[in-house]
C-alpha cells in the first residue's frame, strides 16, 4: 500500500516536471557567433531582440526600451477608433491585465497605429474607460514610421494603412509575448478566448524560466 | 346572432394580432441575430454588454428604449458625439453599417429590441424604411 502511494506521488511529480520542461520557442532570426572560451572554440547563438524605441505613454511621459528591463511583455497593436477586431482584443487583454495586476514581472504595451488621431489625451481617456489607471498597461504613441517599423521588425506583426478597410487600417490581432531578454517567444490570436487563456498560462512558465 | 358576434370578435382579434408590428416576429429576430453577430457583436458583444466604459451596452440600456425610433438611422449611419447610456457618458464614434438593406436593418432592430431591450412588439420593414428616409 505504502509503496504504491509513493509510486503514485512519483508519477505525479514526473508529470509536473514534464509540464515544466515544455518551453516556449524563441522566435526570430538567430546569428551564430564563434567565441573562444578557456582556449576552446565554441559556437554561441545570438537571438533577435526588440529594437530601441522612443514613445509617449497615456500619461504624457516619454518611454524608451529601458522600460522593458527585467519585464515580461505582452504587446499588441490597435487604434481607438477601430470598429473591427480591436474591441474583442481589448476585452481579451483585460483578462490578461486582471491576471498580471500587481505582479511586477509583467507589463502590457498597446501600440496605436493611428498616432495622428490617437493623441495622449485620446489614449488616456480610452485607458481610463477600460479601467486602466496604473502603469502596468501602457498605451503608447509616437512617430508613425517608428511604430510600424517596431511592429514589423521587432514583433513580426503586420500593420498597414488601408482606406478600403473599415476604420482605415489593417493590423494583425496578435498578442505578442516577449521574455525578459526581449526575445519574442510566441504570438497568440488576441481575438480568441482560448488562445488568450493559453497566453495567461504560459506567463507562469515564462516567469519560472531561468 | 350572439354566436356570430363571438366568431366575428375572435376573427377580429386574430387578424389584428397577425398585423405587422403587433407581436414579435421570431423569424425576423433569428435573421437579426445572424446579422448582429456579423456586424455588431465585435463591439457590443454577443451578450450585449458592450466593453467596459468604452462601448455602451445594449442590454437593459435606457437609451435603446428611449431612442428606438432612431435605431434604424443609428445602425445605418452610426453616431458621433457624446451620448448618455444608463447615466454614463460615452463618446467613441460608432461607425455605420450602410451595406445593410432595409429588411436587414429591420431584422437587427427587432433582434436588439427583443433580446436586449426585452420588448414584446416588433417594428415593420415599412416603418424602418420610413424612419430611414428621415435620418438626420
Amino acid at each position: 500500500m505504502k509503496t504504491s502511494r509513493i509510486l503514485w506521488i512519483g508519477l505525479v511529480i514526473l508529470g509536473i516536471g514534464c509540464g515544466d520542461a515544455k518551453k516556449l520557442p524563441i522566435l526570430g532570426n538567430r546569428t551564430p557567433v564563434t567565441k573562444t572560451v578557456n582556449g576552446e572554440t565554441i559556437i554561441d547563438t545570438i537571438y533577435q531582440t526588440l529594437p530601441k524605441f522612443s514613445f509617449v505613454n497615456q500619461y504624457g511621459e516619454s518611454v524608451d526600451e529601458s522600460i522593458l528591463s527585467n519585464k515580461i511583455i505582452i504587446a499588441d497593436f490597435f487604434f481607438t477608433s477601430c470598429p473591427t477586431i480591436c474591441p474583442i482584443m481589448k476585452k481579451q487583454m483585460l483578462q490578461v491585465y486582471e491576471a498580471i495586476k500587481g505582479k511586477s514581472d509583467f507589463l502590457i504595451l498597446s501600440h496605436t497605429i493611428d498616432p495622428e488621431f490617437d493623441t495622449v489625451e485620446v489614449l488616456k481617456d480610452y485607458a481610463t474607460r477600460l479601467g486602466v489607471d496604473d502603469k502596468q498597461w501602457l498605451f503608447l504613441t509616437g512617430k508613425k514610421e517608428e511604430i510600424y517599423s517596431l511592429a514589423e521588425k521587432g514583433y513580426y506583426a503586420s500593420v498597414a494603412q488601408d482606406s478600403s478597410e473599415p476604420g482605415g487600417y489593417v493590423h494583425s490581432g496578435g498578442f505578442i509575448l516577449v521574455d525578459k531578454q526581449q526575445r519574442v517567444r510566441w504570438i497568440y490570436d488576441g481575438t480568441s478566448e482560448k488562445e488568450v487563456k493559453q497566453l495567461i498560462n504560459d506567463l507562469q512558465s515564462l516567469v519560472a524560466e531561468k | 346572432m350572439f354566436r356570430l358576434i363571438i366568431i366575428t370578435s375572435y376573427l377580429f382579434v386574430s387578424i389584428s394580432c397577425m398585423q405587422e408590428g403587433s407581436r414579435v416576429n421570431m423569424q425576423q429576430v433569428a435573421h437579426g441575430q445572424e446579422i448582429y453577430s456579423r456586424s455588431c457583436a465585435n463591439c457590443h458583444g454577443e451578450d450585449g454588454k458592450g466593453l467596459a466604459k468604452l462601448i455602451p451596452p445594449l442590454l437593459d440600456a435606457d437609451y435603446l428604449i428611449a431612442h428606438q425610433s432612431e435605431l434604424p438611422c443609428i445602425i445605418k449611419n452610426g453616431i458621433a458625439g457624446k451620448i448618455t447610456v444608463n447615466k454614463y457618458p460615452y463618446a467613441l464614434k460608432m461607425p455605420g453599417t450602410n451595406k445593410l438593406s432595409d429588411v436587414e436593418i429591420a431584422a437587427v432592430c427587432n433582434f436588439v429590441l427583443f433580446r436586449y431591450g426585452k420588448v414584446n412588439y416588433s417594428i415593420s420593414v415599412n416603418d424602418v424604411s420610413n424612419q430611414l428616409k428621415q435620418c438626420k
